[in-house]
C-alpha cells in the first residue's frame, strides 16, 4: 500500500515536472519524463499489474491536463508500460546505458504513434508534422539522457515498497526471493 | 482455466485497458463535462504545479518587461509618427461613422445585448507537443459551459472543451483540431480557419476568385455557430496560390500571442443549433430526405 502511493506521488510529481519543463524550455529541448515514468512501470517484477494501472493512469491524467482526444495517451503510455515489459526480457532495458538507448528511441516511436493515431482519428486535421521532427532529436536524446538519471529514483522510490513484497523489482534480475 | 486466466493476467489486463481507451476515442470529440477521475485529478495536480510554475513565470514576465521597456523609447518615436496619421485617419472615420448611424437604425429591432464575460486565469499550459490547449481556473461555478467562446482584448483565443466545478480546458484556435468560420475584413472572402498548432493557423476553403492578400484582418463569421460574428482571429501572412484547384489558402498569425497567454475571458453565451426534435415538432426539416 506504501508503495501504491508513493509511486502515486511519484506520478504526480512527474506531471508537474513535466508542467515546469513545458514553461521553461523551448519544444525541442524538452524530454518527456511522463513516458520515462511509464516506461518504467514496465520494469517492475512482481507488481506488474500495479506498475500496468499506474502506467495507465499517468496517460489518463495526461488526456485530462492535455488538449488530446480521450484516452490516447492512457492508451500509449499503458502500451509503453507493456511494451517495456515485454522488451526488458528479450533486451534487458535495465542497465542505465540501454534503458537511456531504449527510452531515446521509444520516444520516438511513442511520437510517431501520436501523429498516426490522430491523423487516423481526424484525417482532415493539419499536423505539424514538420516542426515536430525538426524538435525530435533534441527531446529524443534529452529524453535518453533524462531517462538514465531517473533510473536511480525509481529504484530507491521502489526500494522501500520491495520490503513489502517477496519479489525483486525494477529489473534486477526479476528472481523470485523467498524469505 | 483459472491458471490459464493467471498467466494470461497481464495480457488480459492491458487488452481490456487498452479496449476501455479505444473506446474512449471512439466515442467522440465534443465538448463535455469533466469526469469525476478527470475533477480528481485536476484537484490533486494543479495546486501543487501551480506553486512550482508560478514562480517560473513571474521570473519570464518580469523578464519579458525588462526587455520591452528597452524597446519603448524606439517604439515611442514611431509611435508619435503614428499618431499624427491617426489624426487624419480620424477625420475621416467620424465621416463615416454619421452615415453609418442610418444604418445602425435600420438594424433597431435587433435589440443590442451587453455580452456576459466571465474573466479567468490560465493556470496549466498543453505538456504534449502535438495538442494546443491550456486549464483556466474558472468552471462551471462561474456558469462556465463547454462549447463556450474563449477570447482576449487582442481577439480569438479558442473554445472551452471540458469543464469541471472550479476549472476549465480550453481547445486553441491553433490547435489541429480547431476550426473556425471566419471572412476577410476587407473583402468579405469567406474561408475556414485552422490550426496548425507551432505555426499558427491556416485559412483554407477560400475560392480562387476570391481576393485575400498578406496584412488582411480575418473575422469570426459567427456560421460556426460557435463564435459571434465580428472577433479578430488574426492577419494574413501570406497566400498560397496553387496553378490548379478550387480553392487557395492563406497562412495566418493568430492576433493573441497563445505562448504569452495569461488572462481570458470567457463569451458566457452558448449558440448552438436547435436538436433536430424542434424542427419535427414545428413541422419543419432543414432538409428533404425522401429523394425523388
Amino acid at each position: 500500500m506504501i508503495g501504491a502511493l508513493r509511486l502515486g506521488a511519484l506520478g504526480i510529481g512527474m506531471l508537474v515536472f513535466q508542467a515546469l519543463l513545458t514553461a521553461l524550455l523551448p519544444l525541442g529541448f524538452r524530454p518527456d519524463v511522463v513516458l520515462v515514468f511509464a516506461a518504467a512501470m514496465g520494469l517492475q517484477r512482481g507488481r506488474e499489474m500495479q506498475g500496468l494501472v499506474f502506467a495507465f493512469g499517468i496517460g489518463f491524467a495526461m488526456d485530462v491536463m492535455s488538449g488530446s482526444p480521450q484516452g490516447l495517451y492512457a492508451l500509449l503510455r499503458g502500451t509503453a508500460c507493456a511494451a517495456t515489459r515485454v522488451l526488458d526480457r528479450a533486451l534487458y532495458v535495465s542497465t542505465p546505458l540501454s534503458w537511456a538507448l531504449y527510452c531515446g528511441v521509444y520516444w520516438v516511436v511513442d511520437w510517431l504513434a501520436v501523429g498516426l493515431i490522430l491523423q487516423f482519428l481526424q484525417p482532415a486535421a493539419a499536423l505539424p508534422w514538420a516542426e515536430i521532427a525538426r524538435n525530435a532529436p533534441g527531446a529524443a536524446v534529452l529524453t535518453a539522457l533524462v531517462a538514465s538519471a531517473l533510473l536511480g529514483l525509481f529504484r530507491r522510490i521502489d526500494s522501500g515498497s520491495e520490503r513489502d513484497t517477496d519479489w525483486d523489482s525494477f529489473g534486477r534480475g526479476g528472481q523470485r526471493v523467498r524469505p | 482455466m483459472s491458471e490459464l486466466l493467471r498467466r494470461f493476467r497481464y495480457l488480459l489486463s492491458y487488452a481490456l485497458l487498452a479496449a476501455l481507451c479505444i473506446g474512449a476515442m471512439a466515442s467522440g470529440q465534443g465538448p463535455r463535462d469533466l469526469g469525476v477521475a478527470s475533477r480528481l485529478i485536476l484537484k490533486l495536480t494543479l495546486p501543487i504545479e501551480r506553486m512550482v510554475t508560478l514562480p517560473v513565470d513571474e521570473a519570464k514576465s518580469w523578464g519579458r518587461g525588462l526587455a520591452e521597456l528597452i524597446q519603448v523609447r524606439e517604439e515611442n518615436a514611431e509611435l508619435r509618427a503614428q499618431i499624427a496619421d491617426l489624426r487624419k485617419e480620424n477625420l475621416r472615420f467620424r465621416e463615416n461613422l454619421i452615415s453609418s448611424e442610418r444604418f445602425r437604425r435600420l438594424h433597431s429591432f435587433q435589440a443590442s445585448q451587453e455580452v456576459q464575460m466571465a474573466s479567468a486565469n490560465v493556470m496549466h499550459r498543453d505538456i504534449s507537443s502535438w495538442f494546443q490547449s491550456v486549464i483556466i481556473d474558472r468552471g462551471t461555478e462561474a456558469g462556465i459551459q463547454a462549447g463556450m467562446p474563449v477570447v482576449t482584448d487582442t481577439g480569438v483565443v479558442g473554445v472551452i472543451s471540458g469543464t469541471a466545478s472550479d476549472a476549465s480546458k480550453v481547445l486553441l484556435i491553433i490547435d489541429p483540431q480547431s476550426r473556425v468560420d471566419a471572412y476577410v475584413q476587407r473583402s468579405r472572402s469567406r474561408g475556414s480557419v485552422r490550426g496548425t498548432s507551432i505555426r499558427g493557423a491556416d485559412f483554407e476553403y477560400v475560392p480562387r476568385g476570391d481576393d485575400v492578400r498578406a496584412g488582411d484582418l480575418l473575422l469570426t463569421s459567427g456560421m460556426d455557430l460557435i463564435y459571434p460574428k465580428g472577433l479578430v482571429i488574426g492577419e494574413v501572412r501570406g497566400v498560397e496560390r496553387e496553378p490548379h484547384g478550387l480553392f487557395h489558402r492563406a497562412d495566418v498569425v493568430p492576433s493573441v500571442d497563445m505562448q504569452k497567454l495569461e488572462e481570458v475571458f470567457v463569451v458566457l453565451e452558448s449558440r448552438q443549433l436547435p436538436p433536430d426534435e424542434a424542427f419535427v415538432q414545428s413541422g419543419e426539416v432543414l432538409w428533404s430526405e425522401a429523394a425523388p
